[in-house]
């Protein structure tokens, strides 16, 4: 069971790991075709990644409902909103106009999908309030440089003297560069952390100890 | 007043401030006349520069929270496709949601200036994988997408002459509100010189500036600015009705002058966040 557990992923992840590094430099058709088959797979492991996911939901609220915690009424709706949806998956118009799944989206996911989003409008103008201090000097560059690139991005922004230039070299210059920075930075940290996967060195993906 | 009724108060106030100027500025119907920048430019001519009839890829990731900022600037791109008789394909890697929305998009902006599925414009499906479904659309189209949405052989679709794997097409649009922005970096334009070109969230807009620059991408439209500003490029007939009979039209130039006016709020809010600050702290030392 230990070699099922750890040995054996750890092969898989090196062998797959090492050979798609080399594949990339490969041109060759045998190459290709070995890739365009790890991408099917690929492709097949998200949609199985997905059942379990489904698997997890239905474990998790299942059990908020036998055990009526506080709230478990959410996990009624959730499962039953979710149980409608799959039927109305099979209807022969399924996503179809005038189909249900459509209509689902449209009435339901849709509005509330976009509701949501937009109370962040309030929590934005909340967080301004309270956050954007000028505690320090530091701070205070953070504020004036923010209030700049708002300014520039507005129409009103035009009618300030340099506004909208200095917001544009704000975005071009300075944030490109820290930008930049940060990107190579975490690129050069996920190559690192890479590396350490494909040679066992990482092994918390595997869960557990180490 | 306790503290915490005081930050109650506060919190409420501020609420409050938002909803009045978002109701005022959306009854007031402005449209705002916004020039474009160099940056949203340089999407508008590298569109223009394809010779009429080329094929354009559309990867639609957004979903309905993102809808507001990214629906009026996909319309706006169309309408340039549509005049320039260009061959839209589109497709999803971000979620199920984008399908269905991307459709209806399509719909209506093709039955308003004559375009014709199959012909004119064509949509694939949604793809899981992050960048495996380019990277293999990057050797053969067909094998990812045997079929279109209406479950038409993809082969046997007139606007998908030509075409039989990702470079195939001379430009790609990716109209995003996710990560799937870094997956066309990585995958289509690092792997195969695909060329790409952004229509992003405000909020994404500054986390892709830095590939201008290295001309992995050739421009950025971002937000409901950026989206304002390709109208005022594409939809200018479509501008001046809605001044006129001052109508929202469903404009992102309709929309401009409320984000307008929350952001002037927002800035008026640090602002008298500062002066009560400095106050307290005046106070404190006394």
């Amino acid at each position: 069971m230990g070699h099922l557990k750890r040995t054996v992923p750890l092969a898989i992840a090196f062998i797959f790991g090492f050979g798609l590094i080399i594949q990339y430099f490969v041109p060759h058709p045998v190459s290709q075709r070995a890739l365009g088959m790890t991408q099917r797979w690929v492709t097949i492991v998200g949609f199985v990644s997905l059942l379990l996911g489904i698997g997890s939901l239905f474990q998790s609220h299942w059990r908020k409902i036998n055990a009526q915690v506080p709230g478990w009424g959410y996990s009624v709706v959730t499962l039953g909103v979710f149980l409608l949806t799959v039927a109305a998956g099979f209807h022969p118009k399924n996503d179809k106009p005038g189909g249900p799944l459509l209509w689902a989206f449209n009435n339901t996911y849709s509005p509330m999908s976009a509701t949501m989003f937009s109370l962040l409008g309030f929590f934005i103008a909340s967080a301004a309030f309270r956050a954007f201090r000028a505690r320090s000097l530091e701070a205070s560059l953070l504020l004036v440089t923010a209030v700049i690139v708002m300014l520039g991005q507005v129409p009103l922004g035009a009618h300030i003297p340099g506004a909208s230039s200095f917001s544009a070299w704000i975005l071009g210059v300075p944030l490109t560069a820290a930008k930049r920075a940060l990107t190579l930075g975490i690129a050069l940290g996920a190559i690192a952390t890479a590396l350490r996967i494909i040679f066992g060195i990482e092994r918390s993906y595997l869960g557990g100890r180490e | 007043m306790t503290d915490e009724l005081r930050k109650n108060v506060t919190r409420w106030a501020i609420f409050a401030t938002v909803a009045v100027v978002v109701v005022v500025s959306l009854r007031a119907k402005g449209v705002s006349d916004f020039k474009a920048t160099p940056v949203v430019m340089k999407v508008y001519d590298a569109i223009e520069s394809l010779p009429d009839g080329s094929p354009l890829l559309i990867s639609s990731d957004f979903d309905p929270g993102s809808e507001a900022e990214l629906e009026p600037m996909m319309r706006a791109i169309l309408v340039q496709c549509w005049r320039k008789k260009l061959r839209v394909v589109v497709m999803s890697i971000c979620s199920v949601n984008s399908p269905p929305l991307a459709a209806r998009i399509l719909k209506e902006s093709a039955a308003a200036h004559g375009a014709v599925y199959g012909t004119d414009y064509v949509q694939f499906g949604y793809q899981a994988g992050g960048t495996a479904p380019i990277l293999a659309l990057g050797q053969d189209w067909f094998a990812v997408y045997p079929k279109d949405e209406n479950g038409t052989p993809s082969r046997e679709i007139p606007a998908m002459k030509g075409i039989t794997k990702l470079t195939d097409f001379p430009l790609c649009l990716e109209i995003a509100a996710v990560t799937t922005v870094e997956y066309w970096l990585l995958a289509g334009n690092a792997k195969y010189g695909l060329r790409l070109a952004l229509g992003v969230t405000a909020v994404m807009a500054t986390d892709n500036y830095q590939y201008l620059a290295t001309g992995q991408v050739v421009g950025i439209i971002g937000g409901i600015a950026g989206a304002s500003q390709y109208e005022s490029l594409t939809r200018r007939d479509d501008l001046k009705t809605a001044r006129e009979t001052r109508k929202d039209g469903g404009l992102a130039s309709s929309r401009m002058p409320t984000q307008s006016a929350i952001h002037v709020a927002i800035i008026l809010l640090i602002v008298i966040g500062n002066i009560l600050y400095f106050v307290g702290r005046k106070k404190a030392k006394a």
